[in-house]
């Protein structure tokens, strides 16, 4: 068990269509599906090996979650391929370069690769 | 010896790693050329440049240029050839206002940039988005548009670069006039990639000077208001930035580094290094 790797819990509303949508659109990978009572769980492999938790609730967060990504270019381009309506284009910021998109629940992601500009 | 060309529409990336090539005349397409480790030699408009590690060079399309290896060690490089039409509509996408691309997207008049051509650090943005696009390419992906995004990046990071090392550095000379202002920091450009491609001998100031085509007090003074530094402290800054690379990328003892990078003795490098990064070269390391 490696206890480095963190989970992320995203609530949704819509856990197949979530499903649907990261897998094929974002390019996650799914790792397993949990059955906790009265709820549907999903689990995702994120890019950085950490997992994406969806999991069926009548509300969203409020606030945007952020995802970790190694190349936030090539996610841009994938997400702008399969014609994910709400994407923004690639900001550069002081902790890395990001895109913003929603799923098709509402929940509004932030997609950030992490740069560290000490010696680069 | 790998020799990489991908085409990307009508650019194009070529990935090289060798001991020994020689490239005569490259002209026709803008270009971004960095050095991910060694060295390689330039000739552009009579001009003699050595591009070492973790820097980039950019021509522009209508300059010539040959470009040579020849290393005892194995050299890896990348060079970003961009097509005329891409750079056009990238600048005219940017310069002209957002009314006017929609009434005249496709401008015909619209006229190729001209850049000063200089010597720069890969670092930052840059360097992270083109580590990507060569992992890309090695990994042999072929998808033109997504590796065309790169290329945009490459080109919006490089307005970056240009805006803050030479349009700021341009306004920062005290002239009136618009055009000497252009013409000194043209030609501070000329004497800073000759820092840049010699930091490793003994350089003295009479030779930078008078590579710039200026006087040595003149030279001094522009020199210290573009860059608010003086030469000397540069030329230490270079060495400094190359010292970390070899600390970084080789096991070289420190005293070979010391000699490499062309400074004197390891006791006053030692020191330089503490002041300038509050670490060691050996807590670095």
């Amino acid at each position: 068990m490696d206890l480095e790797q963190k989970y992320k819990v995203v609530y949704v509303t819509d856990i197949r269509s979530s499903l649907d949508f990261f897998m094929n659109k974002v390019g996650l990978k799914k790792q397993e599906e949990l059955n906790i009572p009265g709820r549907d769980c999903a689990v995702l492999k994120m890019f950085n090996g950490d997992f994406l938790m969806l999991l069926q609730n009548e509300e969203l967060e409020p606030a945007p979650v952020v995802l970790y990504t190694d190349d936030c270019l090539r996610d841009h381009y994938r997400l702008k391929e399969g014609e994910v309506q709400g994407l923004t284009e690639p900001v550069y910021r002081a902790d890395g370069v990001a895109i913003e998109f929603p799923d098709p629940c509402g929940n509004r992601f932030v997609l950030l690769e992490e740069r560290d500009y000490t010696d680069a | 010896m790998k020799y990489q060309r991908t085409l990307v529409n009508k650019n194009e990336v070529i990935i090289e790693s060798a001991y020994d090539s020689f490239h005569p005349e490259i002209s026709g397409r803008y270009a971004i050329d960095m050095i991910f480790s060694g060295s390689a030699d330039y000739t552009a408009s009579n001009r003699n440049l050595t591009l070492f590690s973790e820097n980039f060079i950019f021509f522009n399309q209508e300059t010539s240029y040959t470009k040579r290896i020849n290393s005892p060690s194995k050299v890896r490089s990348m060079s970003v050839l961009f097509d005329p039409d891409f750079v056009s509509d990238f600048d005219y996408s940017r310069r002209a206002k957002d009314s006017i691309l929609l009434d005249d997207p496709e401008n015909n008049r619209k006229e190729a940039p001209v850049f000063v051509e200089a010597i720069y650090p890969l670092q930052g943005n840059m360097k992270f988005n083109m580590l990507h696009l060569k992992k890309h390419i090695d990994e042999g992906s072929t998808d033109a548009l997504m590796l065309s995004s790169y290329l945009e990046h490459c080109l919006i990071n490089y307005y970056e670069i240009y805006h803050s090392e030479v349009i700021n550095r341009e306004a920062s000379l005290k002239f009136l006039s618009h055009t000497t202002k252009s013409e000194i920091l043209r030609r501070l450009s000329i004497a800073r990639d000759y820092i840049i491609s010699n930091y490793n001998k003994n350089i003295c100031l009479e030779d930078i000077a008078r590579i710039a085509c200026l006087s040595v007090n003149h030279f001094l003074r522009t020199f210290k208001q573009a860059y608010q530094q003086s030469p000397h402290q540069f030329l230490t800054s270079i060495r400094l930035q190359q010292a970390k690379y070899f600390l970084r990328n080789t096991d070289y003892p420190i005293n070979e580094i010391v000699d490499i990078v062309g400074f004197e003795c390891p006791s006053s490098f030692i020191r330089l290094f503490r002041n300038s990064f509050q670490v060691t070269p050996g807590q670095y390391r």
